[in-house]
């Protein structure tokens, strides 16, 4: 690929044309937003003031309804509210009065915080484990992956924590288990770190199974495939081929499998924080539900829809980077379009 | 395709599929007929027997309350195996309606079908059920209806996939030619034949369902406290866990690692008896 101008104007593009792609979803996540909060008992105030509403006049929630425009068709309603939410005034909390979107910004660093390293410390061992059984399919190695991947499919990543607390915590008392720091311990780098360790470990063990046996099979795949035959018969070392050639190779739809499955990672994170009480989106998420916080609830939905959407951004500009299949598509695309 | 004889007989020989059956079977029946297994009730408070561990009058010990584990999982059972089987009623009607409109009519509305789809399938899915949940009264038909309603993206993709790979085939072009009326291409040639992967997803999704339900009651969100299910005796458990009670987290949450498991593996061997390639 050309150096300088052109790429980078072809990665511009691409990038580009990537996040128009995401606009649609990104509208249909605000719609889903409003309609949920609108469905709050048909009733704002309810929605504003949760469970708080049973104790307000009749009057005074009509003043509510008149002061928020509800007296407007929906359509203006949720054009107002979108110009709102853009500019991250999502409302407040009724529970103290803060914005919603600040409350939210302090829960997202440890969200990001764990499940980052969830999915690092799962990204590892996928590879390690899922690398080893393609390379040795059907011996005895494999057959034991196998059948730990398929146990960890059924495992409800809530109860692995809980058996993983009883370990380590209770019985052996090597790690501590709950929060994100020791009190007084705050910004202790190693203390985090020991808080960390088994949240991070739950993560990444149970969604390792389906992963692993992903990135078994689209391995298996591209070491059948001639280009390895070939590279086999030049003499090229066993390693150079696995690392170099097949797994360069495997690893891109183990990319695109990773941003796609990014919900339900997310997903077994927001439960991993509420077993571990981990300050994150998640707990303030089942917090919100139980309180009936509706604005907070939203204010999560939308937030991890976001991050969603994101990474998956994230993920496609990898595979450009990392595939040139796409890339020269995209070449090809820019000097068709250049020259017409 | 297989005909669906020799696919029978050959899900029959699968050893692992046996196994499924078997075990969930035998769950089933267990759940069933829990009254006839057990002398105690599943909500019968004995202060005199608080969190005992396992013992020859109690197998599997009792928790807080000093009510019976394993009676509390047997009869928990019957919570878990109707939300997973309804659940996954629902989203498979759900699912194979939606997949059906937008793959046979195609074009814009398919287009923006699928893009409403993707917003769904872009947020975490117990964050959407956790959403949904809160509006309904709390109960068994609420924890269903919200399961059900939030998990039938996935068949309704499959259907929509395999409707736009069907529609270029000949004997669908040629009922089309005949002038077979759309409701007859639907019901007669489109939806028999996505009949076997969609069954197999649904499957897998009964045991996503099982897990779906005890994560929502464990998050105090799901069946009532008072009423036994697998997720509900994991909460309860959880209380005393640091306490070293581990017999109230072990157990409840072994029956359902084994009926997934089961689920599971009885999934996977359709999948592998369909597989040609073998």
């Amino acid at each position: 690929m050309e150096r300088g101008g052109v790429g980078e104007k072809i990665m511009a593009k691409y990038a580009f044309s990537r996040l128009l792609a995401v606009i649609p979803i990104l509208f249909i996540l605000s719609i889903l937003a409003f309609g949920l909060m609108h469905m709050a008992h048909g009733d704002p105030a309810v929605a504003m003031y949760g469970g708080a509403t049973e104790k307000m006049r009749e009057s005074d929630r009509e003043r509510i309804r008149e002061n928020l425009g509800l007296n407007q068709p929906l359509p203006v309603q949720y054009c107002k509210w979108l110009s709102q939410a853009v500019q991250g005034n999502l409302g407040v909390s009724y529970l103290d009065g803060r914005p919603v979107t600040k409350i939210i910004q302090e829960r997202i660093p440890a969200t990001l915080l764990l499940s980052f390293s969830g999915v690092l410390l799962m990204v590892i061992l996928a590879l390690f484990f899922g690398v080893i059984s393609a390379v040795q399919q059907y011996s005895f190695f494999d057959h034991v992956i196998t059948v730990i991947s398929f146990l960890l499919f059924s495992i409800p990543s809530f109860w692995l924590a809980l058996i993983l607390i009883l370990v380590f915590s209770v019985y052996l008392g090597w790690l501590p288990s709950a929060g994100i720091n020791s009190l007084g311990q705050e910004g202790n780098l190693l203390d985090l770190l020991q808080h960390l360790i088994l949240p991070a470990l739950v993560l990444a063990v149970s969604h390792l199974g389906g992963y692993i046996r992903f990135l078994r099979s689209s391995m298996l795949e591209v070491l059948n495939q001639d280009y390895i035959r070939v590279a086999r018969a030049r003499g090229i070392s066993q390693k150079a081929i696995l690392y170099i050639h097949a797994l360069k190779n495997a690893i891109l739809p183990f990319i695109t499998y990773l941003g796609l499955s990014l919900p339900s990672f997310l997903a077994g994170t927001f439960v991993v924080e509420v077993v571990f009480a981990w300050p994150g989106m998640g707990q303030l998420a089942m917090e919100a539900a139980r309180d009936r916080n509706y604005l907070v609830l939203m204010g999560t939905i939308l937030f991890s829809g976001l991050l969603v959407v994101f990474c998956n951004l994230l993920a496609d500009l990898l595979c450009f980077l990392m595939d040139p299949r796409i890339r020269y598509r995209e070449i090809r695309g820019h000097w068709r379009d250049s020259s017409a | 395709m297989l005909s669906e004889g020799r696919f029978l007989q050959k899900i029959g020989k699968h050893c692992l599929a046996r196994l499924g059956i078997t075990i969930l079977l035998i769950l089933i029946a267990v759940a069933l007929l829990a009254p006839f297994l057990t002398t105690y009730q599943p909500t019968a408070v004995d202060l005199y027997a608080v969190d005992q561990g396992p013992s020859l009058s109690h197998p599997m010990g009792t928790d807080n309350l000093g009510r019976d584990i394993l009676t509390r999982c047997l009869y928990g059972g019957r919570v878990s195996l109707a939300v997973g089987f309804t659940a996954v009623a629902i989203s498979l009607a759900l699912g194979i309606v939606y997949g059906t409109i937008s793959g046979f009519v195609g074009g814009w509305l398919d287009k923006v079908m699928m893009g409403i789809m993707d917003g769904f399938l872009a947020l975490p899915n117990i964050l959407l059920v956790v959403a949904f949940y809160i509006f309904l009264e709390p109960g068994l038909t609420s924890v269903v209806l919200v399961i059900g309603g939030t998990s039938w993206m996935q068949v309704a993709r499959l259907v929509r996939t395999q409707f736009f790979s069907l529609k270029q085939q000949e004997f669908v072009q040629a009922a089309r030619v005949l002038n077979t009326p759309g409701y007859k291409i639907i019901t007669r040639h489109l939806l028999p034949n996505c009949f076997v992967p969609v069954m197999v997803m649904s499957i897998i999704n009964i045991g996503h369902a099982i897990i779906t339900e005890s994560s929502l009651s464990f998050l105090g969100l799901g069946i009532p406290q008072h009423e036994p299910s697998w997720g509900n005796m994991l909460m309860g458990g959880q209380m005393t866990l640091l306490k070293g009670s581990w017999w109230q987290t072990v157990f409840p949450g072994m029956f359902i690692v084994i009926t997934v498991l089961s689920i599971n593996f009885l999934g996977d061997a359709i999948r592998d008896s369909l597989d040609v390639r073998r």
